[in-house]
Parts: C-alpha cells; structure tokens; sequence
C-alpha cells in the first residue's frame, strides 16, 4: 500500500471513536430520550461543521437546528450497517451546499472564474515555509475568504473526512474533478494565507513579547 | 526522468493514486529531493488543515446547548398555555357573556361619552369572534402540545391513557358552580317582602328590586329600580339606575343616569353622564363620579373627588370636595363643612347664602403652564423608565442570554416581527379590555392581566434597543458591551418618545415590534428544544 501520511483513519472522524451504537438504535425506534443523548453527543461536532461552512455564525446556528431536525425526520432512513458520523455528515454537507448555492447565484460569479486559472507548480522549500508559520486561526481566517465550492471541498475532506466518491456526490460533481478541486482550493488558500499570514506576523512582532512561534 | 505534478502527488497522499503509479511515484520520490519536498509539504498542509478545522475555538451557542433545559420545563410550558386558554375561556362564558347579553338587552345605544366609550369598545359584537379566535388559539395550542407529547411516547399505553383521561375529565368538568342567585328575563321583580340570601345577579330589560337582598345586587338591564334593602354592595350596568332603597354597601357602576333617593352606607363611586342626588338622599361615605353632569341636592357624609363636566352643590357635604372640571356652581341651600379645591376653565359661581367652612379655592386650570410642568415630569418618568428598562436588559442578558441573543436577532427581521407584534398585539388589547371589566368587578385577574403589558412593554424595548445598539456600534458579544449597546439604543427610543406625537407613534410601533421580536425568539427556543425533546 501506499505511504497514507493525510489520510485519517475512520476513527479520527471529529467525534468519538466509537459510535453509540446502542443509542442510536434506541433513538431510531422514538425514544426521545436518546435521541436527546444523540444531540447532546453530536451537536458540537454538526455545529462546527456548519460553522466552517457557512459565512456567518447566525447561518450556522440556524443551519445546525434544522440539521438536526433533518436528521430526526430521517432516521429511519439510516442503515445501521454503515457509519453513522459518515451518515451524519452527508446530511450536513446536503443541508449546508443546497443553502450556500441558494446564495451563491450572484455572489460568486467572480470568484467561479479563478477556478479555471490555470495552476502553477509551487516551489516546494516557500511552500513549506508558509505552512510552518501558520497557525490555526491564520488558517481559518484565510478559509474564510475562499470561494463557497472550495471551502467547501475543504471541509468535506480535512473535517469530515469523506472521501472522494462522498464529496463528488455532496458537491454534485465527477468523482474524477474531486482532485482538482481541492487542488485549486489548496490554491486559493495560500494566496489568502500569504496576505493574512504576513499581516498576522507583523502585527504579531509589533505587538511582541508574549509568545514566540505558534 | 520527469517530475511529478502536484495533482499526482495531492491525489497519491489521499490514497487515490492507482498503484501502478503510486508505486512509480515512490520510487521517484525517494531519488528525487524536490519531489520528496513537495510530498512532504503538501502532507504538512494536510494535517494543518485537519488540525486547524478540528480545533475547537469557540463554545457551542446557548441556543444550542439545551441539555441543561428539563424536558419538564417544555411540557409545563406548553400546559400552561394551554391552560390558561381554556381558563380565559371559562372566564369569558361564565362571566362576560352573560354580561354582554344583557348590555345589549339594556340598549345601551346613546349615553355620556364615558359610557359609550365603555360599551362601545369593551362590548362591540366583533370582540366576540375575536374571542373565538382566542379560543380556537387556545384549543390548537393544546392540541398540538398533546400531539407533540404523544408522538414521542405513542407506544407507552399508559401515557395514552393518561392523558385521554385527562382530556376526558376536562370535558366533562361541570360548569363552575356559582352561591349566586342568577337570573335571566326581560323583566325581574322582587317583590316586597321577598328576600334573597344570597348575591343576586339579575340581567334584563327593566329589573325592579323591592324586597330584601342579603348579598351583593349585580345588574345589568335598561332600567333598574332598587327601592328595596341591600345588605352588601350594588354593581351596577344600566341606561337609568335608581336607588330609592337602602344600600349597607357601596354603589359601583357604569351608568347613563344614576339617580339617588335612598341610602347608601358606604361610598358611591361611578361613571355616568348625569349623577343627581335627590334631597331625600343620602351617601354616608365618599362619593366619586366620573361625570357629564353631577347635582347633589341631598347628603353626603364623606368627602368628594369628582371630574365632572358640570357640578352642583346644593346639600349638604360632611368633608373636604375636590372638583376637576369645567363648571361649578354652588347653590344658596349648600352647606359645605370642608374645604373646597375648585380646578376648571371658569370661575366657579357660588350663590349668597351658601355655607362654606372656607371659600372657593380656585385654581385656573392654564394650558400653557401646565404643559411646560407637564413635559417637566414627562421627562423625569422617561429617565425613570429608561433606568428600568436597561435593569430589564441586564436583568435578561444574564439570566437568559439565549432569549436575549434569539429576540435582539428576531428584531432585525422587521417585518415579521411586526407582523407577529401587531396580530399578538391585537389579541393583547382583548384581554385588556376583559381584564378591565373583571377589574372593575374587584376581580384579581384582571389586575395580573393588566401588569403584564408592563413587562412586555419593557421587553420589547430592550430588544429594539439593542437591535438600534448594534446597528450603530457593531455587533459585540459579552454582556458589558452588549449593555453598553443596550443603553445606548434605549436611550434614543426614549429620546425619539419624547418627540409630542411622533413619540407616541413610535412607541406604538416599538411595541408591536419588540413584542414580534420576543414572541419569534420563544418560537425559536422551543423550537431548537423541539430537537431534543428529553435530555436525560
């Protein structure tokens, strides 16, 4: 097999290892109790799904309520066989895309044109350099400026965890196109991280002493 | 041998490169520095990427977090309001729609303006599909709290079996019980020296009591004739009241003319286009009319508080009289053992040979300077309430920060709030009007309805002014600054409210506006409490 560095195993999946089987079996045949385990076990992990998704906090709110509303009516449509954090996110990511694309249609004409950019090959050694200086607050500010598809992408991938054939069916695109875009939107990243990232740096040596890197 | 493109070498580290390749690759890499470096950098990106999405920054809402919120709670809530539907209706059938028969039996058509306004308003016929509505509010209210409660447990049989049985018993509740003697005609006498043990509540066209009553009289009807005793005290709801008898109690009423030839222990306190106390008659206590036209040619043992159009004083008065109005005028046959404060447009006519204790104290009622000492204390009251409407919004930024963060949100959707403001709004002034008529009947309830418009007027204006606060100073979460906002809204809609005219606009529309806001914000909250209905 292949060295898989990136690739998180299942348990990994930003919930707990192990699924509450029991409960969920509870909550699909109505107990209301467990269905209220269930919500307390996973709205943090929906709620920040849809927080990296969505542009504002308010829309994220609101987006996890009616997720779990969503997930309620849906349950009986969930087969137990499988995961269901896998499950779960798929229903985010449905729920999250159709409400980002109901916006998009004039928002993001513009930014549709950089993802026919062509990419350059990046300079291995500056590439390195920019990831080593980030830290996690740099990164989500800069994702927050990309294109909704791409952040999108992102998210599926690097927080949910689906693979490529889940993400080209959430995104409604070919499995094949699944490369490319996350490619670009690693792309569009750092073009963002080089802005926030040296602005941070100088403000943060400005600001000085308290901490060294991060 | 070429290098390998980024796309090969992202799709090789996500484990979707076909092996052929991916093994091709490795060996490259492992040859190749500048290769090896780009792997290594794009894996570094990876886990920056995964590990900076994972992190968790920032706590999950209040909204959301409704674990600490007791399943109970949501039950008790949707209960209550159920229950306090099916209580307003009770109260409707069993007390204001006999009431409202027997003013529409009295024809009350043409009256002082008092009486009009009274009759008009509190008993328009439209009020009463209003009240359906209210009704049928209610009834869906409990509906829907039955069937949200019975989808969740439909299997457990008992629950079903409970709460069919409390449905049941609700049905089948007899109708309140009443220890009056009620009656319902177009004409009821009670005849001398018949005697009724208990309260008497008569509505009818013309009501003529002659015998005994050992209780309370409640009337309602055109003409009322009470030459009889009453033990207790007389309510009355009539074109013409006439009280030649003896009453231990109080006079009460809301009449066109009330006309006094009997006794009355106690005090008089009415509201009528004309008051005339006959020379025969006699108040032992105090006497106060909300009147067109007031005569008092008989007795009056306590003191006066009258606003009257018209007054005049030609028996006797045991106390001080404090009259607001237009005219007065004192006759020769008057005796007067207090002072007397006059406060009216005209200089008040007192006729030789009337006995004062003291002379006419007349205060000339001036527009000009009473506006100014008037807009003086306007303005004192509006800082007063400004203060307690920021307590109000500290008070419910700290106690239930989600409700506040939910209604401040709600209030910028203007139009439904609005919306939802008036229509509840609408609703809100029924049951002030109700609660006034149980108000005057010395009913509790009517007073606790009433008190609840202050709170709500409170409210709504936290949530606009805080709403008004972030408009201008930007959203900031943290309750110093989300106060500091609150105080700053609050303090131009207090500002703007004392504008003459456009203030009272304005806050009509704050009300309407801020109450939408706080009713979408419940909706909200047990809404997300919908999604976990028990959390153990």
């Amino acid at each position: 097999m292949t060295v898989d560095a990136t690739r998180t195993p299942d348990s990994a999946r930003p919930v707990a290892a192990s699924e509450p089987t029991e409960t969920i079996a509870r909550a699909r045949s109505g107990d209301a109790e467990a269905w209220g385990e269930l919500y307390s076990h996973y709205a943090a992990a929906v709620y920040r799904f849809c927080r990296r998704v969505m542009r504002t906090r308010e829309d994220a709110e609101d987006a996890t309520m009616e997720i779990f509303v969503k997930l309620r009516d849906k349950l009986g449509q969930y087969d137990p066989g499988r995961s269901f954090t896998a499950w779960l996110y798929r229903v985010s990511a449905n729920h999250c895309w159709d409400l980002l694309r109901r916006r998009r249609v004039r928002q993001d004409l513009e930014t549709e044109d950089s993802e026919v950019l062509p990419l350059e090959h990046p300079d291995p050694g500056q590439l390195e350099q920019l990831i080593a200086q980030q830290s996690g607050e740099h990164m989500r500010t800069a994702l927050a400026k990309l294109p909704e598809r791409a952040r999108m992408a992102l998210v599926l991938r690097y927080y949910a965890d689906m693979d490529y054939e889940e993400i080209a069916e959430s995104l409604g695109v070919r499995r094949a196109f699944v490369g490319v875009v996350l490619l670009r939107a690693r792309h569009h990243l750092r073009e963002a991280l080089k802005g926030t990232g040296a602005a941070a740096e100088v403000k943060k040596f400005g600001a000085a002493d308290s901490k060294g890197a991060s | 041998m070429n290098h390998f493109d980024e796309m090969t070498c992202l799709l090789y580290l996500e484990g979707e490169l076909a092996s052929p390749r991916a093994t091709e690759l490795e060996a490259h890499a492992r040859e190749c520095a500048e290769c090896g470096a780009l792997l290594r950098a794009l894996r570094a990106e990876s886990l920056l990427l995964t590990a900076s999405l994972r992190e968790a920054d920032e706590p999950l809402p209040a909204r959301l977090n409704v674990r600490q919120e007791s399943g109970a709670a949501r039950w008790a809530w949707l209960m209550g309001l159920g229950l306090a539907g099916a209580g307003a209706y009770m109260v409707w059938t069993g007390l204001i729609v006999p009431w409202q028969e027997s003013a529409s039996q009295s024809g009350m058509g043409v009256g002082s303006l008092l009486t009009m306004l009274f009759f008009s308003g509190a008993l328009w016929k439209g009020w009463s599909s209003m009240i359906d509505t209210i009704q049928a509010a209610a009834l869906v209210t409990l509906a829907v709290g039955a069937l949200a409660f019975l989808r969740g447990k439909w299997r457990r049989r008992t629950t079903f079996a409970a709460v069919l049985a409390a449905l049941a018993l609700l049905v089948g509740l007899p109708q309140p019980a009443s220890a009056a003697e009620v009656h319902k005609a177009a004409t009821y006498a009670l005849p001398a020296g018949q005697e009724v043990h208990d309260d008497l509540i008569v509505t009818g066209d013309s009501i003529r009591i002659d015998g005994k009553v050992d209780g309370d009289v409640i009337v309602f009807g055109h003409n009322v004739t009470v030459n009889g005793h009453v033990t207790g005290d007389v309510i009355g709801f009539a074109q013409n009241l006439r009280v030649g008898g003896i009453v231990d109690g109080n006079i009460r009423g809301f009449v066109n003319v009330l006309t006094l030839d009997g006794t009355v222990a106690k005090n008089v306190s009415v509201f009528a286009q004309t008051l005339e106390l006959n020379s025969d008659g006699k108040i032992g206590g105090t006497l106060t009319p909300f009147t067109q036209e007031c005569v008092l040619d008989g007795k009056l043992g306590g003191s006066m508080l009258a606003f009257d159009g018209r007054t005049d004083l030609e028996g006797t008065v045991g106390g001080s009289v404090q009259l607001y109005g237009n005219q007065l005028s004192i006759a020769s046959t008057a005796v007067i053992d207090g002072p007397i404060q006059f406060t009216g447009q005209q200089q008040p006519d007192v006729a030789q040979g009337a006995h004062l204790a003291s002379p006419v104290q007349f205060v000339q009622a001036e527009p000009h300077q009473r506006q100014r000492e008037d807009y003086v204390r306007t303005a004192v009251h509006q800082v007063l309430r400004y203060g307690a409407a920021v307590l109000m919004g500290l008070l419910l930024m700290s106690v239930l920060p989600g409700l506040y963060l939910d209604g401040v949100r709600s209030a910028g959707h203007f139009g439904v709030a609005m919306g939802v403001g008036s229509l509840s709004l609408i609703s809100f002034i029924v049951l002030v009007i109700l609660s006034l008529v149980l108000l005057f009947a010395g009913v509790g309830a009517g007073l606790a309805i009433a008190l609840a418009y202050v709170p709500m007027m409170y409210l709504a204006q936290v949530f606009v002014g805080a709403w008004l606060g972030n408009i201008i100073l930007g959203e900031k979460a943290g309750i110093g600054a989300q106060l500091g906002h609150v105080a700053l809204g609050l303090l131009i809609i207090h500002g703007v409210e004392m504008v003459p005219f456009l203030g009272v606009l304005a806050s009509g529309v704050i009300l309407a506006w801020g109450s939408g806001a706080f009713l979408m914000a419940i909706y909200h909250r047990s809404r997300a409490v919908a999604v976990v209905p028990a959390a153990a």
